[in-house]
């Protein structure tokens, strides 16, 4: 196993490596200047935009440019921010936790709901209860999740007042301690809501799937023959079996907690680093994206790795090498 | 983005003891500056003496008058930037403006705390060596700069009580107000805004650069005086003074370090109504009462600016009360109406000196022919336009310049846009050689991009309109960078923009002149290019008039741009809050400044 993981994490090198080049020609090569945004749209004189461009260190030779990033990773500098005129790192981190926070929180319930109900479902299949479920698993999967957030709010912060419209604190009443954390868990509440409503059908959908078919193997079969009960059966083999499709999706989704949940992110003025690539994407930060995209790139890895090691712990017929 | 100098903010409400004596001196200001105003222009439309007096004063004392060459002083409190020009006037050798906020009474901080939503994040501290459309209306309340425009763009003293242009109109000799200070207790001196204006003038990629490129050096006779010497007298340069990129930083602070780079850009040392507390990106911007300022103000105790990208979002904060004012985004037109008829909500409705047009390719057929352009003007109705894609809040377009900046504004026949005539448009494009043949004359790219929500409606109107005199439209929807480097390439037909046109018209050149960074359209005419430069050098208004009129006519005859309809914008605040720039601060304070705004009991 340690030699395993040993073996893993050197893999992850060239990957995160590929990446970076990949990324850098990518924004490289997408439309849009910099030196024109940092100017100023409707002012900039072309003398502006090009000492702008010289600012930026944008009028440098590609090949150039890229040799000085590389260079520049590799003694841990990310660079500077164009728009925020900051190191990078700094400026991705202040944003991490309110990510991690809403994402991971959603995450959790979504998979463990969509299991549940699922296992639900399966015992019952095309009951009233699994054809009401299926019906709202689909419903919920084809919402948007900045138009179901953007109702949530009309309903549950303009219409009921039951929570906060949008941000993570109430500025008007600037809490400390443990209001503090009271006041960001009731603005956790929509934005874990919206997510929640819009990941469960997926662990739903794949989960009901795969237990439905556990039920249908012979070694279930040959478990009620022996007059094992159906409890135990179910709980103890069909589930355990049926999760492992769940968790390779979850683990998955764990690469995207850093970015995926950018559009939920502005519908609750959320300020997480979706936001912040999603900025930094029309602003054309390069340092700030390569930055967020080369963190990501890690996550991916390491949640793929960590999927592995899960893996081998449900299903004993796995043995990592 | 286009909408830089639209921000916004807030109020104020009697307070016992000092605002007897304000409200009254508030009352006076605005009754003689509404008067005088209008007086001003009218006299400085018929005798070029009287704009050359207008030039040289910016005062805005309503009570005193220094009358100096038997003129109306105050009025000049009130003229618009370009009225304000620096001119050689005998009259203006002798004229000055008066500051009528030298007076610094009234409690500072108590009347709580302002909430304002902002759509995006500040991006330095430092407000003058970047565009930063989104830290403008901080920078407003962290610093202050010389003079300043107010909501209708009118220059009114700051940190410069009053000034006096030379006779020659070469210099200009600015006397600062005295006991202001920097937040951490330093006085702010002369020296901060020879420095200030000097390293402005040093780095070449400072937005406020070009504009104040008139000014040859600073002196610094005393701490309290400052003297601009003037390669040429230049009518636009106190507007641009008072608008963009221009804030007096702290020399102290930052003398011999890059500016880009100084640790103050994070922790900011201004001399504004309220200081830096903190800033969380995404999140809020949080500032408190500067207790010391040297004006009258701040009556708040906090501005906090809550960072909201959503409009719908932001537009239910609002009427949520988790937002008291709504700087940004620009609430969906649509919604405007509604939010007017809550209770307890103001909209102020701000018509911007911004005007939405389309934009033609002129090296490329069709719309490089005059005939086709021409016809394209007339296939739209504008009334269609408000009424569909601006819900109203917008005006139909007939002229080139912005009604708000009215003295440039040419109205007169020969500079009227063609409006609507289906039929005409039609049997235009006929004998230009595009007959409808199967129901098509000819197709147009039309790429957009998609900042605000108004132009992918206002393009979806204009394609009905040409489809309707049988012209195919591809609508391409494209984000600001992709649009960009699209139509710098050329590869479109016709195009939408709309944008700032003040603080004054010498801006045009940008727009229409030759190689201008906006001029997105090719449009080269070398006679509008001198009327331009024309322009921007002379310094009597009249001359300057007759220049800008020449280019709109000259536009009117080549349709480079098709102006479509005017620009509003909603400012929706609750009405506890009095004394916004724009309510009853409006003329006392600059654009963006809650330095008199109050905060009442919901």
């Amino acid at each position: 196993m340690g030699r395993y993981v040993g073996r893993q994490l050197l893999t992850i090198i060239p990957t995160i490596l590929l990446s970076v080049v990949l990324n850098f020609a990518l924004l490289h090569a997408a439309p849009g200047d910099p030196a024109r945004i940092y100017a100023g749209f409707d002012t900039a004189t072309n003398d502006q935009i090009a000492a702008v461009r010289h600012e930026l260190g944008l009028d440098k030779p590609l090949p150039l440019q890229f040799a000085l990033y590389v260079n520049q990773i590799l003694h841990g500098n990310l660079g500077e921010s164009f728009a925020y005129h900051r190191p990078v790192l700094p400026v991705i981190f202040e944003r991490l936790p309110a990510t991690l926070l809403l994402t991971i929180t959603s995450a959790i319930i979504a998979v463990i709901l969509g299991a549940l109900l699922a296992a639900v479902a399966a015992r019952r299949t095309f009951s009233k209860v699994d054809f009401g479920l299926s019906f709202a698993s689909y419903t919920f999967y084809a919402m948007p999740s900045f138009w179901l957030g953007l109702i949530l709010i009309l309903v549950f912060a303009s219409k009921l007042h039951w929570f906060p419209t949008s941000g993570m604190h109430d500025v008007r009443a600037g809490y400390t301690g443990y209001r503090n954390v009271l006041d960001v868990g009731k603005h956790l509440i929509l934005p874990v809501l919206t997510l929640v409503l819009v990941q469960t059908p997926i662990y739903y959908r794949i989960t009901r799937a795969s237990v439905a078919e556990q039920q249908r193997e012979d070694y279930i079969t040959t478990f009620r023959a022996t007059g094992m009960s159906e409890q135990r059966i179910f709980r103890r083999y069909a589930l355990r079996n049926a999760l492992l499709p769940t968790v390779t999706v979850f683990g998955l989704s764990l690469g995207y907690v850093i970015t995926g949940s950018a559009l939920v992110e502005i519908v609750f003025g959320w300020p997480g680093i979706g936001r912040l690539t999603l900025d930094a994407v029309f602003q054309r930060d390069y340092p700030l994206l390569l930055g967020i995209y080369l963190i990501l790139a890690v996550t991916v890895s390491l949640a793929i790795l960590l999927t592995d090691l899960v893996y081998a712990v449900l299903d004993p017929r796995i043995r990592l090498r | 983005m286009m909408h830089r100098a639209a921000i916004l903010t807030s109020l104020q409400r009697p307070d016992p003891q000092a605002v007897a004596t304000f409200e009254a001196v508030v009352r006076a200001g605005r009754f003689s500056r509404r008067d005088l105003i209008r007086k001003g222009i009218l006299l400085g439309l018929s005798t070029p003496a009287i704009a050359g007096i207008l030039a040289s004063c910016g005062g805005s004392s309503p009570t005193s008058t220094p009358g100096s060459g038997g003129t109306t002083a105050p009025a000049a409190a009130s003229t618009s930037p370009a009225t304000a020009a620096v001119a050689p006037s005998s009259a203006a050798a002798t004229t000055t403006g008066t500051s009528g906020a030298a007076a610094s009474t009234g409690a500072k901080g108590g009347s709580g705390t302002l909430v304002v939503s902002n759509s995006g994040d500040l991006k330095t501290f430092n407000p003058d060596f970047q565009i930063d459309d989104n830290g403008y209306i901080v920078h407003s309340n962290l610093y202050n700069t010389m003079v300043v425009l107010d909501d209708d763009y009118n220059i009114i003293p700051e940190l410069a009580k009053q000034w006096k242009v030379a006779a020659d109109g070469l210099s200009i000799t600015f006397t600062l107000v005295s006991g202001a200070k920097w937040h951490d207790g330093q006085p702010v001196t002369a020296a901060d805004c020879k420095y200030t204006i000097e390293q402005i003038l040093a780095q070449k990629g400072a937005p406020g650069k070009d504009n104040l490129s008139a000014i040859k050096s600073v002196d610094t006779p005393d701490d309290t005086t400052v003297v601009f010497n003037l390669s040429a007298p230049s009518a636009p340069l106190l507007g641009f003074l008072g608008w963009y990129g221009t804030f007096i930083l702290p020399k102290h602070i930052y003398d011999g370090s890059d500016w880009t780079k100084n640790p103050a850009n994070q922790k900011p040392i201004g001399s504004g109504p309220f200081k830096f507390v903190s800033y969380k990106t995404g999140d809020n911007i949080n500032l408190e009462a500067n207790k010391d300022y040297w004006g009258e103000g701040p009556y708040l105790d906090k501005v906090i600016f809550r960072i909201i990208p959503d409009a719908n979002t932001a537009t239910q904060a609002f009427l949520n009360g988790e937002v008291d004012f709504v700087n940004g985004p620009t609430p969906p037109l649509s919604q405007v109406p509604a939010l007017q008829q809550t209770p307890g909500v103001k909209v102020d409705i701000k018509t911007y000196p911004s005007v939405y047009y389309l934009g033609c390719n002129m090296k490329k057929e069709p719309t490089s022919k005059i005939e086709v352009r021409k016809a394209i003007s007339q296939a739209i109705d504008r009334q269609q336009v408000v009424a569909k894609a601006l819900s109203g809040f917008g005006s139909v377009a007939t002229t080139f310049y912005t009604d708000v900046i009215a003295w440039a504004a040419d109205k007169q026949p020969d500079a009227q846009v063609p409006q609507y005539d289906k039929a005409a448009a039609a049997a235009a494009l006929d004998a230009a050689g595009y007959p409808a043949k199967g129901g098509s004359r000819f197709k147009l790219t039309f790429p957009y991009f998609t900042a605000s929500p108004q132009y992918g409606d206002m393009a979806q109107v204009v394609k009905e309109n040409l489809k309707a005199i049988d012209v195919d439209v591809d609508l391409v929807a494209l984000e600001i960078g992709a649009w960009q480097d699209r139509t710098q390439k050329g590869d479109y037909d016709v195009s939408l923009l709309d944008g700032f046109q003040g603080p004054d018209p010498a801006n045009l050149k940008n727009r229409v002149g030759t190689g201008g960074g906006i001029n997105f359209w090719f449009y080269s005419n070398p006679d509008v290019d001198k009327a331009l430069d024309d322009g921007a050098k002379a310094t009597d208004q009249k001359t300057r008039q007759d220049k800008y009129y020449a280019v709109q006519r000259q536009l009117a005859k080549d349709l480079p741009i098709i102006p479509l309809a005017g620009v509003k914008i909603p400012r929706p605040y609750h009405d506890n809050v009095t004394g916004l720039y724009f309510t009853e601060a409006k003329g006392k304070t600059g654009l963006n400044r809650f330095t008199l705004t109050k905060v009442g009991k919901k």
